[in-house]
């Protein structure tokens, strides 16, 4: 028996019976792959569980990507290595339907697997924070420590609140954003001379503002006017609270609740307190937020002077990091879900096209794509073109690719240029309906643009169209390999050359 | 193979032609299609590999002759009514090529061939062997003619690369063990589960290189190239066989089993198939081929199918250390053509036969190291 190192038994069993039986299968050693990315994710799992110890400390998660990438990339090689010695297709074998769709699958779950461990350090340390770290611990102890800091130092915070006058105009072209406006009615607490210098807001800025104030009084149809209370949140977090029951306090919480019926503390218990906050999150730690540390030092405004006091900078970097890390993927999992997918999903059609083609017109196909991008790309720059043009030129491409590839079931002889063409229009293939959304979105925009219409409409489905166009490609790659893809590539790698 | 095979088989082991009755022992029973018998005559031949690779420490079982006999028996048993029979395979109508970079033609040329047939197509470097070769196996586009295919129908090129094997002079590397590439071979070609290990473990035996399947390309000589390569074809089943130069790498001896080897597994009932093969080692092709193409210059002058029309002198090759006046003064009222290569005389005659040559060299006492009858000979055109 064929000994391979680390492969347990059951394993080299199964190995000698795929390729007793089934030889496409075997020749793709997907259950070699799987194992040995069973065995790298436990072992790499272990290491991060060990070394993700403190959820406090900055997010180093670039470096383990990296690194892990390093090896996911070594494994692929070898990978590589394997599959090329043996391919049936080349090799001229028995022909089955399906094997080809069968291939891609195998392709698919080989890349993917040595993909998807370069996730892994990411995964662990979101786990690791979220053991260490409750979601409604975090927020009661933001706000634990923003509310005692202001009880402790009640005689250093501003209590006036800080207002803004605005009046609404329909647009604004230009500066000045400000202008004299006279006032014909008056608040039942305010006082108006006739003439007020007020800055110009339009519609839309209006309702951001309306909705971000912490207090507004409508003067009449056209003026506003806005209050802001001052800022006693001294240590935050953006995300914290997103999936929480409790929210996070904002300083008008924190100034009904403390400031306007203020009631002496209990100095001693509330110091303890804090301290016992701090050391459970402070941390010195934070990559690229060290700059900061010079502002608290310099001012000596009362926000600077309590965070110095407490020491609240190294517990708002400890905060920020452990959140970080908490809901790096909660927030992020649709971007990662594409990454791996598209990573996966270019590599599989490189190494499926790499397996049906020569290797010169494989190396001539990439030459060609990339002679192509520069045409085009010298094209728009000559011509000005827009994106919908680029878009066209893609489709045009894809179009004359198709042509030449079809053409193959016409030819006798093996040509490089069908070659060429052939893998180009497979490669493009499950990113044609995602060209057609783009173009649609480009036309669209562009239209707007004419109009003077700059926003989006607010029922734009771009994101569902990429979505199911996203699943169109792929499904229609799929449905095309066998009967098209795979045939034409039987008929022209066997064809005789010239 | 048949009762006769049995007999010639008996006679080897009779006479301790060992070698070629394990041989002839396995093409033998790999003909009666008994998976059983197969195995064991594996595991007989094994014996015989272990003591021949290991002679002097080693000696035969005793009961190894008794143990062929008792596989013999079987195997006749199972082989009653299994004739074989030569069917079409190919057939190639006035097919040319001209390569439009460096000029070369191959003109037209016609030929055909069945299972169980052995075509040798010979002629000195760069004259259109490969090239027929290569038209013949489908690599490249005929400019003319045709090839039908007989056992295809309606094929495209995947099916007739499927159904025909070309080996080049120059074999491509294999990457892996040895054995993984052989049991790839025969999975690829529907060979599947305990008949792969069967076949595989067959081939190996048949070519006697069990003791190298272990190994690695790089391990092994370029002869043992050959015949991994020749396995490895020949577990994938194909209908024609097509080598280029195959000989180049072989020893003297390998030579000749390689080629006789090949034509009693053409002929067996098993797989049976065609072969054509080009070589410089004229002689051994003209024994094994059952016809023989000459092309020089692209140009077929020579096949053995129409010797007896074309053939009108006879003509013979001898080395000696005899100078030429006393050569000439032998043959001086025969009219004949002597010539003189630096190596070889050749002596061309209409009079004479080989016979009569020979037989008066002898009577003048001319002291010959050499001697070879070329008048159906490829070589008289070199």
């Amino acid at each position: 028996m064929n000994k391979r190192l680390l492969v347990p038994f059951f394993l080299q069993k199964l190995d000698e019976k795929l390729l007793r039986n089934k030889p496409n299968t075997w020749a793709a050693r997907t259950h070699l792959v799987i194992w040995f990315a069973v065995l790298f994710t436990l072992a790499l799992g272990g290491f991060c569980y060990l070394a993700f110890f403190d959820a406090r400390q900055y997010n180093s998660i670039g470096g383990w990507v990296t690194f892990v990438s390093l090896v996911a990339f070594i494994g692929f090689v070898f990978w590589i290595i394997f599959l090329l010695r043996f391919n049936l297709f080349k090799r001229y074998g028995n022909w089955f339907m399906w094997d080809g769709l069968k291939s891609f699958g195998l392709y698919f779950i080989s890349i993917g697997a040595m993909v998807a461990v370069c996730f892994l350090p990411s995964e662990i340390q979101m786990l690791r924070a979220n053991q260490q770290f409750g979601n409604e611990e975090i927020v009661n102890d933001i706000n634990e420590i923003n509310v005692d800091a202001c009880k402790l130092e009640y005689e250093l915070l501003p209590l006036q609140w800080k207002s803004e006058k605005y009046k609404v105009v329909n647009e604004i072209h230009d500066s000045p954003v400000t202008a004299e406006v006279e006032v014909d009615t008056i608040g039942s607490k305010l006082i108006y001379t006739d003439k007020q210098s007020m800055q110009l807001i339009d519609t839309m800025a209006l309702r951001n503002k309306l909705a971000q104030t912490d207090s507004v009084i409508k003067v009449n149809d056209s003026i506003y006017i806005f209050f802001d209370c001052p800022d006693y949140t001294f240590v935050s977090s953006y995300h914290a609270d997103e999936y929480t029951h409790k929210k996070i306090m904002d300083s008008k919480d924190i100034y009904y609740t403390v400031i306007k019926n203020y009631a002496k503390p209990d100095r001693v218990a509330l110091l303890k307190k804090m301290d016992e906050l701090y050391t459970k999150y402070a941390t010195d730690n934070r990559f690229g937020y060290n700059d900061n540390y010079t502002d608290y030092n310099n001012n000596d405004n009362y926000n600077t002077r309590i965070i110095r006091k407490y020491k609240l900078g190294e517990v708002d970097n400890g905060l920020y990091n452990i959140v970080d890390k908490k809901y790096s993927w909660v927030n992020s999992w649709e971007s990662y879900l594409r990454i791996f997918y598209y990573i996966t999903l270019v590599l599989t059609l490189l190494v499926f096209i790499f397996r049906h083609t020569t290797v010169k017109t494989f190396f001539l196909s990439l030459l060609a794509s990339v002679i192509l991008m520069i045409f085009t790309g010298l094209l728009m720059v000559m011509s000005g073109g827009s994106d919908s043009s680029m878009y066209s030129f893609m489709i045009v491409y894809y179009v004359g690719f198709a042509l030449l590839a079809l053409s193959i079931n016409a030819s006798k002889v093996r040509s490089a240029l069908q070659g060429i063409a052939l893998n180009l229009f497979l490669f493009m293939t499950p990113f044609i309906p995602l060209i057609f959304v783009g173009l649609n979105r480009a036309i669209d925009r562009g239209s707007r643009y004419e109009e003077g219409n700059y926003y989006r409409p607010e029922e734009d489905k771009t994101a569902l169209y990429t979505v199911i166009a996203e699943i169109a490609g792929i499904v229609i790659l799929l449905i095309l390999l066998e009967p098209l893809f795979r045939r034409l590539y039987r008929k022209w790698f066997a064809a005789p050359e010239n | 193979m048949n009762t006769s095979a049995a007999g010639e088989i008996a006679s080897y082991l009779k006479h301790g032609d060992y070698s070629v009755a394990v041989r002839r022992t396995l093409d033998f029973c790999l003909d009666t299609g008994n998976d059983a018998l197969i195995e064991n005559t594996i595991n007989w031949s094994r014996q015989y590999h272990e003591y021949e690779n290991a002679k002097e420490s080693k000696t035969l079982p005793v009961d190894f002759v008794s143990q062929a006999e008792n596989i013999l028996q079987q195997a006749n048993a199972l082989q009653a009514g299994n004739n074989y029979r030569s069917y079409p395979l190919i057939s190639a109508e006035k097919i040319s090529k001209t390569y439009s970079g460096g000029g070369f033609s191959l003109k037209p040329i016609d030929l055909s061939i069945g299972t169980g047939n052995v075509l040798g197509v010979v002629g000195e470097n760069g004259n259109g062997k490969t090239t027929l070769l290569r038209c013949l196996a489908g690599q490249l586009a005929l400019d003319n003619g045709a090839i039908q295919y007989h056992l295809l129908q309606k094929p495209d090129s995947y099916a007739i690369k499927n159904h025909i094997a070309f080996i080049p002079q120059r074999i491509p590397k294999w990457y892996g063990l040895l054995k993984d590439n052989l049991h790839f071979s025969a999975s690829i070609a529907g060979v599947y589960g305990a008949k792969n290990d069967l076949m595989v473990n067959f081939m190996l035996e048949r070519l006697n290189l069990t003791s190298y399947a272990h190994l690695t390309w790089n391990q092994i000589s370029s002869g043992y190239r050959t015949r991994f390569e020749i396995a490895r074809i020949l577990l994938q089943k194909p209908r024609l066989l097509i080598l280029d130069e195959p000989l180049a790498n072989l020893d003297i001896n390998a030579q000749q089993t390689i080629l006789t080897d090949l034509i009693f597994m053409a002929k067996g009932t098993h797989n049976p198939m065609g072969i054509i093969l080009s070589s410089q080692q004229l002689h051994e092709v003209e024994k094994v081929a059952d016809t023989v193409i000459f092309i020089k210059q692209g140009n077929c002058l020579y096949s053995s199918n129409d010797k007896e029309e074309k053939i009108t002198s006879n003509a013979v090759e001898f080395e000696t250390t005899a100078n030429r006046d006393d050569i000439i003064a032998l043959f001086g009222e025969d009219n004949i053509e002597l010539q003189f290569n630096g190596g070889f005389y050749t002596i061309v005659s209409a009079a004479l036969s080989a016979q009569e040559i020979i037989g008066k060299m002898i009577a003048a006492k001319i002291p010959v190291t050499y001697f070879r009858d070329i008048t159906y000979s490829t070589k008289r055109f070199f």
